[in-house]
């Protein structure tokens, strides 16, 4: 009997690398069967993707198709479908495609600058014809930093304005800030110390926002009574009317 | 005795010589200090909104009254006034009339303008005023070039220079707008603009669309399709009013 226990005890011993080794095979076989189905998986959603009349749909469908747990290779392909299904859209004038061209941070999608030059003078055309409504707020807002900023196009402070204050009806948190530092960089402090007031809730003021300062009480007071109206952009006349004083 | 006496003698000696110490190393007396006007100034003003022209001065035309024209301004901050010697502040820091730097005087009015100006508060001082004189219309040649001469003495004394404080907007423009506007309602906008009691004829635009005139006024047509907001932009004589319009609202 002790004999055959050390035998069966020796046998068992001896077969664990073995049966390691087994277990170790049949997950990596069961790993790549897996990799296998995922990326036949994305292949399939690929081709479906480049057919799509609806580019900015298809963009919709391959970011939400994403595996949780995919190996980086696949997932890097997964991001390059998105953003080639991105630029078509764009291309097309879609409005939403635009906006993300325009809005996401250039170190995340570095693909995407080359690109807003190519594609300003369509930005600023949708965003010129779209109606103004909440869904329209970021396009606006986008519109109107390319114009302000004056890197891809000429600056134009106005027609900057009028879009920001488009966005800012159709409700913008930022516009109103935009719009007071634009008009201090106009120089006049009468209408962006009107945009300070305006500047509520989840807006945020940038900082060294002085117009106040250049303003006096009777001014001020001014403001404050036309800030109230949302229909007035710009304050004007102010020097009239001291000069009359 | 004797040698109380004599220690008396060397603390009494002590305290003259800690005396003339203290006497010599004392700061010298310092004018008045501005007190702090660092709010704004309730003067009358000419002046700023949005240029849509590069800025103008005209020339000669003085208004209202025939006075200068007072800007807002930032007085000169009492911090910088003149404790250390004039020398190392600026002739112009905080020390007297700029009319008492100069034995040229400018003209009789504008000796007047400065005098009050400088009196009507304590920042009104030195090169910030004399910027903020360079700015005003209606300087004949000759008071404009003795305002220039003086920031031009100042710079060569190292001083620093403010910046003209910003014009504000003398046009007032009125509107004619629809109290509210309906999806698809066609829309009149009317647009005028005064300046100086004369009335200009504003230029506007709407969506790209300009206006016609029609009497004094500018005339623009909107139709709203399915517009939701809209900006209106109309421009006189350099500068720019805009308003809002909204559906629905």
């Amino acid at each position: 009997m002790k004999p055959l226990c050390i035998t069966v005890l020796m046998m068992l011993f001896f077969q664990m690398p073995a049966h390691a080794e087994i277990m170790t095979s049949l997950r990596t076989f069961n790993d790549l069967f897996s990799e296998s189905a995922e990326t036949d998986k994305f292949q399939a959603l690929k081709q479906e993707s480049e057919k799509a009349q609806d580019a900015w749909q298809a963009y919709l469908t391959v970011t939400r198709s994403v595996p949780a747990d995919i190996n980086n290779n696949l997932r890097d392909k997964y991001r390059q479908l998105a953003i080639t299904l991105a630029l078509k859209a764009a291309r097309a004038n879609n409005p939403d495609a635009l906006t993300l061209v325009y809005t996401r941070d250039d170190v995340d999608v570095p693909e995407f600058l080359p690109a807003r030059q190519q594609m300003v003078n369509a930005l600023l055309t949708v965003a010129e014809k779209v109606s103004g409504t909440a869904g329209d707020a970021r396009l606006l807002l986008a519109a109107g930093d390319v114009l302000q900023n004056g890197r891809l196009v000429v600056q134009n402070s106005l027609r900057a304005a009028t879009f920001y204050a488009r966005a800012w009806h159709a409700g913008s948190d930022e516009a109103a800030s935009r719009l007071s530092s634009l008009f201090m960089s106009l120089k006049d402090p009468a209408s962006a110390y009107m945009w300070e007031l305006r500047c509520t809730g989840m807006c945020q003021l940038d900082e060294g926002h002085k117009a106040r300062e250049m303003l006096t009480p009777r001014q001020i007071t001014s403001i404050q009574k036309q800030a109230s109206d949302s229909r007035i952009l710009t304050i004007n006349g102010l020097g009239y009317e001291e000069a009359m004083r | 005795m004797k040698s109380y006496s004599s220690h008396n003698t060397i603390l009494a000696l002590l305290a003259v010589l800690a005396s003339v110490i203290l006497m010599f190393f004392s700061t010298p007396a310092t004018a008045a200090k501005s007190s702090g006007s660092s709010g704004s100034i309730s003067s009358s003003s000419k002046g700023a909104g949005i240029r849509s022209a590069p800025p103008r001065l005209s020339g000669g035309t003085s208004s209202g009254s025939g006075n200068v024209q007072y800007k807002s301004f930032k007085p000169v901050s009492a911090s910088t006034s003149a404790s250390a010697p004039l020398s190392r502040r600026g002739m112009y820091q905080g020390r007297g009339s700029v009319l008492d730097h100069s034995s040229i005087k400018p003209s009789e009015r504008l000796q007047t303008v400065i005098r009050e100006k400088e009196s009507s508060g304590p920042g009104w001082v030195g090169t910030g005023l004399l910027i903020w004189l360079l700015s005003q219309h209606d300087l004949s040649t000759s008071d404009r070039e003795w305002v220039q001469s003086r920031i031009d003495e100042a710079r060569k004394d190292g001083e620093d220079i403010a910046p003209p404080p910003p014009e504000l907007s003398d046009v007032i423009f009125s509107w004619v707008l629809p109290e509210k506007i309906v999806p698809g309602q066609d829309v009149i906008i009317k647009a005028a603009a005064i300046e100086d009691k004369k009335p200009l004829i504003p230029d506007c635009e709407i969506n790209g669309q300009h206006g016609h005139t029609e009497d004094q006024n500018t005339v623009l047509e909107w139709q709203t399709a399915s517009a939701v907001s809209v900006v209106v932009l109309c421009s006189a004589d350099g500068w720019t009013d805009m308003r809002l319009l909204t559906v629905g609202d």
